[in-house]
């Protein structure tokens, strides 16, 4: 067995679901206590609440776009449905994810009517929403005193945790929305060429307004969900979670340049950090390692799809020659 | 009035105009710097422009790397926990003496480039994905900064008038951060626009494919945007060090952000290809100028987010506007 | 190839995660959770704490780092029921979204000990030790008034806003202020967010907008305040200029003994940490706490007393 060969057959796998596997492997084996039920659950409800927001950025992020809004959004949403229960707890559901979704729209308007730039957009949108929000509530926590509505996060469905029952049909139907609808099949034209998307006769501010507004959904549901959790609307909760959410999706195989990407992508992007962070606080390693050790995993992920990428491309060019040197100009 | 000398002006007023136009944020600068000026005595005063631009020159040099990199087509998010670890290091090495000060200064330097090489490696040679590899370098180093620190300050007490003075001192009654801000602008400027590096770079940004096929060695150069930004970010982390001398290991956090948002201000393009430095000096002064003008006028936090946001969105669907209307 | 390859690769992690598991069976599990192990106070806090855990046989602390999010410090809980610890010491960063944690775990039948930051009143824990900020943000008033003899204009230095920290000591602040029938006033309050950059940028601020007629200078944190005394020594304002801390830290006494700042308070997280330690052994053991809230003591510091404070964070 030569290192050569070993080293050529890992080159050509996806380097992601490999460490996953070996990430596993290790946690099976370093501790009892990651394949207990009650683990099981804490990581669905962790990964499931920003899952849902992932959701919604692999939409718009396959669609060209990004949004930097989302844990404003998030914390709006958390906010208003503690303050609005005086109209019932569904009520106030009702109103948070209208806001958010609200927010999202107005993000996409600033993109499609004003030209703005996504990330520009966003990032106003992200102050504003911040700034409506710690107005609103004078910068303090809003406490909920509603037990139901604690139950919504910490309920469950048999076995499965409440929040990972929400990311589980968020992603079913984020998954077939993408796939098998017109309107995701126009985001994925749109995010690969958006000059020829608008020849072929898609309606591209339209489609692009909709992601957004199904970014800004997400966001919302989010919030619902965590503010259920902490039985307290938070408005400074969120700080980190647009860089998170960006991340896990990118890792899963979406594209920042748009046309590319996929639910299940998605999902493991988020399970890797998930079990990552998980396991690495089963393992009682301290704060300062963890840090590096999500560093570290980032970049060998990308090291080695790179290098992946880089072999497709050269097969590829191997076998088919020039005619698809175009091809991958066009979609890296 | 001889009408030559009339039509002189005019010609030269269209002149100016038009450059205003295509770099209209310098409009929204002069805007917000009348509107300030009116309504409150203290901005316009010697004192206060000048701490404004000491202020913003930690984060104004950080954004010149940032706007480099971003015409190569790239993101560089790293940026942050360089400063970081350029200013821990510098305190930690006690510029005491002359010998130290020395140190201090050119370790962290080196460690800038060091971690743009690093990203510039990793991204350059495989280009791979910036974002995600950048966030990645960010963990690691600001992971390995709390480590060398135990999450504990660093200071120094006594260092030399050298070291104090890098933060601290005047020069021709300018405080010496403007000095080294203007200096690294024009420093990059020059660079982008008058040398072979300026113009790979933008090709490279423009179009990667393109760039490589007429022979540009594209990996180098997308190698050499991330050093530079790395020298930036640890340029930026030793004034900071200077001027604070006793610091939280987690200092630097946070510039990536606002280095992107001027970048971004000044019109630099998130696609590559496209952006000139000096308009991302007018990001800067109009970020710098939002804080001070804000706390100027005493308002309350939540108002100030609302306010940022606000005039952000603001700024920059002027510049979209004004795009739109030139062709 | 690739299944005797395989079978080695596997070989080879099993042995590494196998020796990972080397833990013997412990007696008393601790679960240690902290808002963020990047903050100088939790930082050395936590190294106090573990210092003071080794001493003890058969004791393990599981320490976990929110890392200032609050959602991850209520999965930080989940792991540390997950791991069915004896007692539960929480340093929260929002004392009210912490409560369904806390009822979590203690639905698990695993008692909670808040440490170093006070959860809301209604709280289901065990009992709280640490330091009180309420009562710091009152003798911050008591040392301004008396360095300014009762009157005159201050001005306030805040950390993060929406932080239970921030709000409890500037309440504090007002609140005693007014017992003392004090006639300082209150001009402005800006966040530094505890960054003694921000604080440099603020204080230069606040003293190009009101110039003379600052008095004084509260700042909510004691390296805040060194800073402010560093602006305010190079407007040449030193000692025109009261400036108050909280804290003691290590820069903040040695700001005081240099004379750029007037006074604070002490918190000594190695204290703290002793304390949490002493009543988490008793809580495994059954032992009923002294008090419901034990706070740490806070003794003034001013250059007086200075040279006894060295400061440890």
């Amino acid at each position: 067995m030569n290192r050569a060969r070993v080293w050529n057959w890992l080159v050509k796998q996806r380097i992601l679901p490999i460490l996953d596997v070996l990430l596993l492997v290790m946690v099976t084996v370093g501790t009892r206590d990651f394949w207990t039920i009650r683990n099981l659950q804490n990581l669905t409800v962790a990964v499931g609440i920003e899952g849902v927001i992932a959701v919604g950025m692999t939409v718009v992020m396959v669609g060209g776009g990004i949004d930097l809004s989302v844990g404003s959004v998030m914390a709006l949403a958390g906010v208003l449905s503690v303050s609005m229960q005086r109209f019932g707890i569904v009520g106030a559901i009702a109103i948070a994810v209208l806001a958010a979704s609200l927010c999202g729209a107005g993000s996409g308007l600033l993109v499609t009517r004003l030209g703005i730039n996504p990330f520009i957009a966003t990032l106003g949108m992200m102050l504003v929403a911040r700034g409506a929000v710690m107005t609103y509530t004078d910068a303090q926590p809003v406490a909920n005193a509603n037990l139901l509505f604690t139950q919504i996060a910490r309920g469950k469905l048999g076995l499965l945790p409440i929040p990972g029952l929400v990311f589980l049909a968020a992603l079913l139907l984020g998954h077939w929305f993408l796939r098998y609808t017109r309107l995701g099949r126009d985001i994925y034209a749109l995010g690969g060429n958006e000059e020829a998307a608008r020849a072929s006769g898609i309606r591209t501010d339209r489609v692009k307004l909709a992601a957004y507004t199904l970014t800004g959904l997400s966001a919302g549901v989010a919030g619902v969900l965590l503010a259920s959790r902490l039985s307290t609307g938070s408005p400074v909760i969120g700080e980190d979670t647009a860089l998170n959410v960006i991340t896990a999706v990118l890792l899963g195989g979406t594209s920042l340049t748009g046309g590319v990407g996929s639910m299940p992508g998605t999902l493991t992007g988020l399970l890797t950090v998930g079990v990552l962070s998980n396991s690495l606080n089963l393992f009682n390693v301290p704060a300062y390692y963890q840090r590096i050790a999500k560093g570290m995993l980032l970049i060998l992920v990308v090291f080695f799809d790179s290098l992946y990428v880089r072999y497709r491309r050269q097969a590829l060019l191997r076998t088919r020659g020039k005619a698809s040197e175009e091809r991958l100009t066009s979609t890296s | 009035m001889p009408l030559g000398w009339t039509m002189g002006i005019n010609v030269r007023m269209k002149n100016l105009m038009a450059l205003l136009r295509r770099h209209t944020i310098w409009l929204v600068l002069l805007a917000m710097v009348v509107f300030m000026s009116l309504v409150s005595k203290s901005f316009l005063t010697a004192t206060n422009l000048l701490n404004v631009l000491r202020q913003v020159s930690m984060a104004g040099i950080v954004s010149v790397g940032m706007t480099v990199v971003l015409i190569g087509g790239n993101f560089d998010l790293s940026v942050g926990a360089t400063v970081t670890l350029a200013a821990v290091v510098s305190v930690y090495l006690q510029p005491t003496t002359a010998m130290n000060t020395a140190v201090s200064l050119i370790v962290p330097l080196l460690l800038g480039l060091l971690v743009g090489a690093v990203n510039g490696a990793i991204i350059g040679g495989l280009k791979a994905n910036s974002v995600v590899v950048t966030v990645g370098t960010q963990f690691a180093v600001l992971g390995a900064t709390l480590l060398y620190t135990g999450g504990q300050h660093v200071w120094v007490w006594t260092p030399t008038p050298f070291y104090e003075a890098i933060s601290g001192g005047y020069f021709l009654g300018v405080p010496i951060p403007i000095f080294i801000f203007l200096l690294t602008v024009l420093a990059a400027h020059w660079l982008m626009t008058r040398t072979t590096f300026g113009r790979y770079v933008r090709a490279i940004g423009s179009n990667d494919e393109a760039a490589r096929l007429s022979g540009i060695p594209t990996t180098l150069y997308r190698m050499l945007t991330f050093i530079f930004s790395g020298f930036c970010a640890a340029l930026a982390g030793i004034v900071l060090a200077s001027r604070v001398k006793n610091l939280d290991p987690t200092a630097g956090v946070g510039y990536e952000f606002s280095a992107l948002t001027a970048a971004i201000l000044g019109g630099t393009r998130l696609s590559g290809g496209v952006g000139n430095v000096l308009n991302t000096l007018a990001g800067v002064l109009i970020l710098g100028g939002i804080s001070n003008s804000m706390i100027l006028l005493n308002m309350s936090f939540n108002t100030q987010l609302l306010a940022r946001g606000l005039i952000f969105v603001g700024a920059v669907a002027i510049d979209a506007f004004s795009q739109r209307h030139r062709r | 190839m690739s299944r005797r390859n395989w079978i080695i690769v596997l070989v080879v992690v099993l042995a590494f995660a196998l020796s990972l598991n080397a833990y013997a069976q412990q007696k008393v599990v601790i679960g240690l959770s902290e808002p963020n192990a990047g903050w100088p106070y939790i930082a050395a806090y936590i190294k106090a704490f573990q210092a003071a855990a080794a001493k003890v046989p058969n004791v393990e602390v599981i320490t976990l780092s929110a890392d200032g999010d609050i959602a991850k410090q209520a999965s930080d809980f989940d792991t540390l029921i997950a791991k069915k610890v004896n007692v539960i010491l929480v340093c929260s960063l929002d004392g009210k979204a912490i409560l369904p944690s806390i009822k979590a775990a203690k639905d698990a039948g695993i008692p909670v000990l808040a440490v170093s930051n006070e959860p809301a009143s209604d709280a289901d824990i065990v009992g709280y030790a640490g330091p009180d900020d309420y009562e710091q943000g009152r003798i911050a008033a008591e040392l301004m008034n008396d360095a300014l003899k009762g009157k005159g204009n201050v001005v306030i230095v805040e950390g993060t806003p929406g932080q239970s920290t921030t709000f409890a000591r500037n309440k504090g602040f007002e609140d005693r202020l007014k017992e003392l029938n004090s006639k300082i006033v209150i001009l402005a309050r800006q966040t530094a967010e505890w960054d003694p950059v921000k604080a440099k940028a603020v204080t230069e601020n606040f003293l190009t907008r009101y110039g003379d007629r600052i008095n004084g200078i509260f700042s909510q944190d004691d390296n805040t305040a060194a800073a402010c005394g560093e602006v305010v020594k190079a407007a040449g304002k030193q000692g025109k200029i009261i400036i108050v801390g909280t804290g003691g830290s290590k820069n903040g006494t040695a700001a005081i003994r240099a004379g750029l700042v007037y006074g604070t308070m002490d918190q000594s997280p190695t204290t703290d940490a002793q304390w949490g330690l002493k009543f988490a052994l008793d809580i495994a053991a059954g032992k009923p706490l002294p008090k419901k809230r034990n706070i740490i003591p806070m003794p003034k510091i001013t250059k007086a007393n200075a040279s006894k404070f060295p400061g440890e964070w």
